[in-house]
């Protein structure tokens, strides 16, 4: 009654069929969670010029909450990301069609002034760009020019508790008048969060805000992060998956398509939670690209 | 079981030099490399040389032995006066000391024009007299001691030199032999054959550039002409064109650079201040003399604010002559200023945008002065050109000969170049020399303006 | 210089490396079970110490899996379905270990029931029972090479009369009454029908894994064999 092995090496490899997405029956792939998020989009495109850069993308960030854009290089997530404070204006021919809301307020609508939408929304950006100037002045200038009515002791204390948020006072209490260039990488980029928030923005948005750094900095980037979303939402751009989903509460990955015209557009894949989306994606395209399995 | 192809594609390996043929690839590469530092310096030496050799021509000229004759020795006039010439210096004189000594030596028709040029005092007159005075000043055509200053003692004392102690330099020996061949000069000098066609002739070495050439006025006389009208000429002119040219020039290039959309007008725009710079300076002269030395001429001779005279009422003021040069260099002003701008990097506009700030916010604060090291070259560059610039100004309208120092923008002026420019044309050969020594001036001048403009911006840059 | 065209990267080769160095063990393991019941049916003891021999090699395989998966996750860090993957792997690498242990511990009792009285109902019933569970384990490890949903969901079904006949083995043994070497033999061989029963329950986790993996979500396998609440359709 011996059995005889029935496997082969060979025919073990090739009956395993490829891997898939989860096969589970839920809501479709590109859910819109709780429409009360403190920035809703909805079937929002963005052009520069005649060429769609991103093409109808209906999101809802949540308030509180890290959320992450995903995707290959082209994808638009910069782009998206971009146009949440109206900060694609600066690009000469960029155009967004669909509506952006911002606590229920288009905020492209003719009536509104970019100028105040980047002061709820703020950002930071992939490479640190500090001013010239002293680190005090770096975080006070942003206060001063949107109308700060404090003394100087008032702004003092704004200052420093900017920098407490951004886990820099420590370092820096002792040398607030010197250039801002003479940090580290990293300190340089919690500095620009400093920044950021000494504006007592709603929301910030990130843009890689950890891809220049070395590893411990961006170690102490995503700490900040995980720290600050008690008081802000946010919004970062990452190409580092592992990051997205160190960090982030939600993860909405986009790709990108060749139409028929050989434009590539991206679009809105799949957005859910991120434990969800790193384990069983509902979407094929989604699981290929974070399983390496692409093109 | 792996679906991996392994392909084994060309080895090119033996298509690469190995062992001695690489070692001579090598060596012919660093050989190759090795002329062309060689080749360089050649060139930086040629450049340099010419450079030293201009300098030392210059110098030559400035500075030599001459052979000089005094009409009337200026201890001569010491003693006259009643002092002890071993004390007592022609410069030692007082004021009216040396007016006496001046009235007692010319003529009385030199002593008058002398006078309505301009004045030896307010209260009296020397060689007029009241009632021909009030005349003359109520013509048509007063001359300029109506409304001048009173002549003070440096000026008294040129004329004195210029006219009572008339020293004549009858020749001339350049630095170098100066130097190594002096006693042969003397010699030569005090020799019977050179007494006899210079009789009273003494050996004095002279540096053309002294104090007394800084600060004399223009003079006929090469030995007692200075450059002190062309200098505060100069600088009125060059003022007035920093003035003008500066905040419009980096106006405009911001306004290029940050606000202005790219469209066709703007393009437009553009490409006409990058001709612009390359237009050849006399074309601003004659825009300077069409347009402001004429059309606007009631502005430009001062006459609306009532200031002015008579010699001024066309408009060949200093301020045509600052206008017009301020013209000359606002597109370069302009291109400068917009490649500083264009060197700031983006990333610095984004983060002021980005706290919710303006964009002139954000250019006021922080990239303006980041560009400030690049805009303040570029613009003293500019500056130091316009201090050379000889044509515009001859035909906007400097002077050919003026003695009085320009009082302010509405003066008839002459410029340093001018000035340069004049004496080389003369045939005598002390105006080569005192050219020179003008020269030298002007170098001193520019190096000055350059040394101002790496101090300002380090200072810039360290202070940001 | 080479030029090399993968279809698949570096992790996913390992990854399938990985893979069926594991499945390897439950064909092993499946080999054993075979073996192992035949053994102590028939008390064969050259086959029993054979059993007990494979069961080493399953351990020590055991160990080099474990290395093997920890390697590929620290490195690799991987995600989705590869992640799910890596999850099962873990498990599994643990149940076929458990699984040959059983067979070993059968084994054993064959070695120690040698020479003893037999009850030829007893034998009948073990027989029986690794009649049923030997298609288990091959249905568990088909369902899982070829990611059938349908056909891990039947394990449970299979898994109720091994159950069933495991239960029923106390009876047996109680009947056997006061003979004492005998006892000796139906107390041994009711431990045999425990392993075996263990066996069928480790089969089914398997199943379960093999749930997750297609579906990515966790149920429990209960009696009926249904998995989730809710639909239970597939897209």
């Amino acid at each position: 009654m011996t059995s005889e092995v029935r496997m082969s090496e060979g025919e073990v490899t090739e009956r395993v069929r490829p891997q898939g997405a989860s096969q589970s029956q839920s809501s479709d792939a590109s859910e819109v969670a709780t429409p009360l998020g403190v920035i809703v989009t909805e079937g929002m495109s963005v052009y520069y010029g005649k060429f769609r850069a991103v093409a109808d993308v209906s999101l809802s960030f949540a308030t509180n909450e890290i959320s992450a854009l995903i995707g290959p290089s082209g994808c638009g997530k910069s782009t998206v990301l971009r146009s949440l404070n109206r900060m694609n204006d600066l690009v000469p021919g960029a155009r967004v069609e669909g509506s952006v809301r911002y606590h229920g307020d288009e905020i492209y609508h003719e009536d509104v002034d970019p100028v105040e939408v980047r002061r709820k929304i703020g950002m930071v950006f992939q490479k640190p760009n500090p001013f010239p100037k002293s680190i005090f002045e770096n975080i006070s200038w942003g206060a001063k020019v949107n109308g700060f009515k404090g003394n100087k002791s008032e702004m003092s204390d704004l200052v420093q508790e900017a920098l407490e948020s951004a886990a820099l006072w420590d370092e820096v209490k002792d040398k607030l008048n010197e250039s801002g260039y003479s940090l580290s990488g990293g300190q340089q980029q919690r500095l620009c969060i400093a920044r950021a928030i000494a504006t007592k923005p709603d929301v910030i948005l990130m843009d890689e805000p950890a891809s220049a750094l070395d590893p411990i900095a961006t170690l102490r980037i995503e700490e900040l992060m995980l720290d600050l979303k008690n008081d802000y939402s946010i919004i970062i751009v990452t190409h580092n998956m592992q990051q997205a989903a160190r960090v982030s509460d939600r993860t909405a990955f986009f790709n990108v398509k060749l139409n028929d015209q050989g434009m590539r557009t991206g679009r809105l894949v799949e957005y859910t939670e991120t434990s969800q989306l790193f384990t069983s994606p509902k979407v094929q395209e989604t699981e290929d690209y974070i399983t390496g399995r692409f093109g | 079981m792996s679906t991996r192809i392994e392909l084994q594609e060309k080895d090119y390996s033996d298509l690469f030099p190995v062992g001695e043929d690489l070692q001579s690839q090598i060596g012919g590469r660093r050989r190759r490399e090795g002329l062309a530092r060689i080749l360089f310096m050649v060139v930086l030496i040629v450049a340099i040389s010419a450079l030293a050799t201009l300098l030392y021509t210059i110098i030559n000229a400035a500075f030599g032995m001459t052979a000089i004759i005094n009409t009337v020795e200026p201890d001569t006039i010491v003693a006259d006066v009643g002092h002890d010439p071993e004390e007592t210096g022609l410069a030692d004189l007082t004021y009216d000391e040396l007016v006496v000594v001046l009235e007692g030596s010319v003529t009385n028709n030199v002593g008058r024009r002398l006078e309505r040029d301009q004045r030896f005092y307010e209260d009296r007159f020397v060689f007029e007299n009241e009632a021909t005075w009030s005349e003359i000043c109520a013509s048509s055509q007063p001359p300029t001691g109506c409304d001048a200053a009173p002549r003070d003692k440096s000026n008294v004392l040129q004329l004195v030199n210029e006219r009572v102690v008339e020293p004549d330099v009858v020749k001339t020996w350049e630095l170098i032999p100066s130097l190594f061949e002096r006693e042969a000069i003397e010699a030569e000098i005090r020799s019977e054959e050179f007494q006899a066609a210079n009789p009273g002739a003494r050996p004095e070495f002279r540096a053309w550039l002294n104090w007394q050439f800084v600060t004399s006025p223009q003079s006929p006389n090469p030995e007692t002409a200075g450059v002190r009208t062309a200098i505060l000429g100069s600088l009125w002119v060059i003022a007035l064109t920093v003035l003008f040219a500066f905040p419009v020039g980096v106006g405009a290039a911001i306004y290029l650079e940050e606000f202005a959309r790219p469209n066709r007008l703007n393009q437009m725009i553009q490409t006409n201040i990058n001709n612009l710079a390359g237009v050849p300076s006399i074309i601003y002269g004659m825009l300077g003399l069409a347009i402001l030395v004429r059309v606007l001429e009631p502005i430009t001779s001062g006459s609306f604010l009532g200031e002015g005279g008579s010699a001024t009422e066309n408009g060949r003021t200093i301020i045509s002559a600052g206008l017009t040069l301020g013209l000359l260099i606002l597109p370069v002003v302009i291109i400068a200023s917009q490649e500083a701008l264009r060197a700031v990097p983006n990333s610095m506009r984004a983060a002021g945008l980005a706290l919710g700030a303006t964009k002139w916010q954000t250019i006021r604060k922080h990239i303006l002065p980041a560009a400030m090291p690049g805009v303040l070259t570029g613009s003293i560059l500019a500056t130091a050109r316009a201090l050379g610039e000889t044509a515009p100004l001859v035909v906007v309208g400097a002077s050919t000969f003026i003695i009085t120092d320009p009082s302010g923008p509405f003066s008839k002026f002459t410029v340093l170049p001018i000035q340069i420019f004049q004496w080389t044309s003369r045939p005598q050969d002390e105006f080569r020399n005192i050219a020179a020594a003008a020269i030298l001036v002007l170098l001193i001048l520019l190096i000055v303006m350059n040394a101002t403009a790496v101090f300002l911006r380090n200072r810039y840059s360290r202070s940001n | 210089m080479t030029a090399r065209h993968d279809s698949q990267s570096h992790f996913h080769t390992e990854l399938a490396e990985l893979e069926r160095r594991v499945l390897g063990m439950v064909n092993q393991a499946e080999k054993m079970i075979g073996m192992a019941v035949e053994a102590v049916t028939t008390d064969q003891i050259e086959l029993a110490r054979e059993v007990v021999d494979l069961h080493d090699e399953i351990h020590a395989t055991h160990f080099e899996v474990h290395r093997a998966w920890t390697e590929l996750v620290v490195r690799n860090q991987p995600l989705g379905s590869d992640m799910r993957t890596m999850t099962v792997l873990l498990q599994l690498n643990a149940t076929f270990e458990r699984m040959g242990a059983q067979c070993a511990n059968i084994a054993k009792i064959t070695l120690a029931n040698h020479g003893l009285p037999r009850v030829e109902s007893i034998v009948e019933k073990v027989i029986e029972m690794g009649d049923l569970v030997r298609p288990m384990v091959r249905s568990s490890i088909d369902s899982y090479i070829r990611r059938d949903l349908d056909e891990a969901r039947l394990l449970p079904a299979m898994d109720e009369p091994l159950d069933r006949l495991n239960a029923n083995m106390y009876r047996e043994v109680v009947a056997v009454g006061g003979h004492r070497e005998m006892l000796e033999w139906a107390t041994k061989m009711m431990m045999v029908s425990r392993a075996l029963e263990r066996i069928g329950d480790q089969a089914v986790d398997f199943g379960e894994q093999t749930a997750f993996l297609i579906t990515g979500e966790r149920a429990q396998f209960d009696e009926a064999g249904l998995s989730e609440a809710g639909s239970g359709d597939d897209g």
